[in-house]
């Protein structure tokens, strides 16, 4: 069966971990657990006729703190940025984390995951985000580990994106 | 002990251990008899980890070695097993070490679970209290301000004698009840905290006041970390040929309404361009100027920029009730707000404020 490496990234406590444990398990855990060093999980999904094993790369979320080591980098078929749509100061460090990963492993696909949409109340993805998004041509899904608003959708799309970028 | 030191044969291939502890068994496999053990193939983590040390060991020197860094195995059990992995040679055979990770793991998984918990707890009391305070405000104010109102009409009605017999304890009536709200609003203010009980329109001193550079100062000080991390620069300019700054306000109040401006100039400001606070004398007033070269307020925002909840498109941060308790609070010290565009592109919001009487 075809393997696909993919990589969440993004900084600490955005819902890394959460969104694969979501989409793996179908759980949410509201406790936060951070993530030190690195955890692999792996789910099948298809595309149309053919079954790709997702193996799901669950980083260190970077910050003061730590660094999301470029090693873990190689080979990943695609990865998603993660932001808390609740802390807009979380893009800052998705985008720095975007453009290690394309000098370290080139242009491979992403999607950017506006995370936490259940916090309406909290919510501040402006506009001006999403504009900015749009006129660089980069995907952008607003997802929720807490209720799973978009995230079998989301992976879904991940791995089409992952078969085609291989295949070309 | 926790270690399993394991010799390569070939390539992904390695010798049994003698003896193994149950997380290595549980996660890598039983080792059996003597043949070679793969396990690469058990930890796709291992496996990737592998092919780097393939490189290594086909050029390494002694004393040399790499670590995989921590990664995290799930046992047979439902638990997890924190590990990491060491290529090195030795007596010029390739080793590769398992073993739990090197610093005392569990006291760097704690300081990190607490120092990472923190700070977004941090970030997200700061947004609450911010919040609270200003949305507080607003409530009291709109309050307070149509209940002296009332208050004043019906003392008038009773001084000016409009009133018909029984309209005197109507009068009566009505009073008592506008007294009983204004307690109420002293009950709420007090409910929350002391600080915020001087809320309701403030006597300032209007003969001395603070000093509007420092507190522009002060504000900029306290969003430089905001500023850095997200590469805005930050200053303050004064005309230098101005002696006194003192502006007729509250400075606590003051400084709320600045770093309203500067905390939203700062969000809209693109990374690497600056946020300039502009303080100048303008006959009587003090004036100050908070400078972005972000996208600029629409034009179709404009006329309710400083009204209660407009807060243009779900913009970023809280703008639409900041800048209504900058409005309401500047208007109180009979000082005034308004927007510019910047003509090189970008906003710049002021504030004008009345210099003390001298
Ligand atoms: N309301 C809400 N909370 C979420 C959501 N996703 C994650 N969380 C919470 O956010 C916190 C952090 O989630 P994690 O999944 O551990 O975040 P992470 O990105 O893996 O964090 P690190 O491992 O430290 O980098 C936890 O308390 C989760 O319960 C979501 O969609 N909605
Ligand atoms: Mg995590």
């Amino acid at each position: 069966m075809i393997q696909k490496k993919i990589c969440m990234l993004g900084t600490s406590g955005v819902g890394k971990t959460s969104l694969v444990e979501r989409f793996v398990n179908d759980s949410f855990s509201e406790k936060y657990l951070t993530t030190v060093g690195v955890r692999l999980s792996n789910k099948i999904v298809e595309i149309g006729e053919q079954a790709i094993e997702l193996v799901l790369w669950d980083l260190n979320g970077e910050d003061k703190f730590q660094r999301v080591s470029t090693s873990y980098l190689r080979g990943a078929s695609a990865y998603f940025l993660v932001i808390d749509g609740s802390r807009p100061a979380t893009e800052e460090t998705a985008l720095v984390l975007h453009r290690r990963t394309r000098a370290t492993i080139g242009d491979v696909p992403f999607i950017i995951l506006l995370n936490k949409s259940d916090l309406s109340n909290e919510w501040e993805v402006s506009q001006e985000m999403l504009d900015r998004y749009d006129s660089n041509d980069w995907v952008a899904r607003r997802t929720s580990a807490r209720t799973g608003e978009g995230v079998q959708s989301a992976f879904q799309e991940i791995a089409q994106l992952a078969l085609t970028s291989t295949l070309s | 002990m926790d270690v399993v030191l394991l010799e390569r044969i070939d390539a992904g291939q390695f010798r049994p251990p003698t003896s193994a502890p149950a997380w290595f068994n549980a996660v890598f496999g039983e080792a059996t008899s003597l043949s070679p053990i793969q396990p690469g193939r058990r930890s796709l983590f291992l496996g990737h980890f592998l092919e780097d040390a393939e490189v290594f060991w086909s050029a390494a020197q002694p004393e040399q070695w790499i670590s995989s860094g921590t990664f995290n195995e799930r046992l047979p059990d439902g638990g997890e097993k924190a590990l990491e992995a060491i290529a090195l040679v030795a007596s010029g055979t390739p080793i590769l070490l398992i073993k739990s990770p090197t610093t005392d793991h569990e006291t760097v998984r704690d300081l990190l679970q607490k120092s990472r918990s923190q700070s977004i707890e941090y970030g997200r009391m700061i947004k609450e209290i911010n919040k609270r305070e200003v949305l507080l405000h607003c409530i009291v104010h709109d309050l307070s301000t149509p209940l002296a109102g009332v208050k004043g009409s019906l003392e008038l009605m009773k001084a000016d004698d409009l009133l018909l017999p029984d309209g005197a304890r109507l009068q009566q009536i009505g009073m008592n009840q506008v007294l009983k709200m204004q307690n109420m609003i002293q009950e709420i203010l007090h409910a929350f905290k002391a600080e915020v009980k001087g809320l309701v329109p403030t006597v300032i001193d209007r003969d001395a006041g603070p000093d509007a550079l420092s507190c522009a100062r002060e504000v900029t000080t306290a969003l430089s970390g905001l500023a850095r991390d997200v590469a805005v620069g930050l200053r303050v300019e004064e005309d230098a040929s101005v002696q006194d700054f003192s502006v007729s306000a509250d400075q606590s109040r003051l400084e709320r309404v600045i770093f309203n401006l500067v905390d939203n100039a700062i969000r809209f400001a693109p990374p690497g361009s600056d946020v300039i606070v502009k303080v100048r004398s303008d006959g009587e007033w003090i004036e100050m100027r908070i400078e972005d070269a972000g996208p600029g307020v629409e034009p179709s925002l404009r006329p309710r920029l400083f009204q209660r909840f407009e807060q243009g498109d779900s913009g970023k941060g809280s703008a639409g009730l900041g800048l209504y308790f900058c409005r309401i609070t500047v208007a109180d010290w009979g000082g005034s707000i308004g927007y510019d565009d910047r003509p090189q592109g970008g906003a710049s919001f002021w504030l004008k404020l009345p210099k003390p009487r001298t």
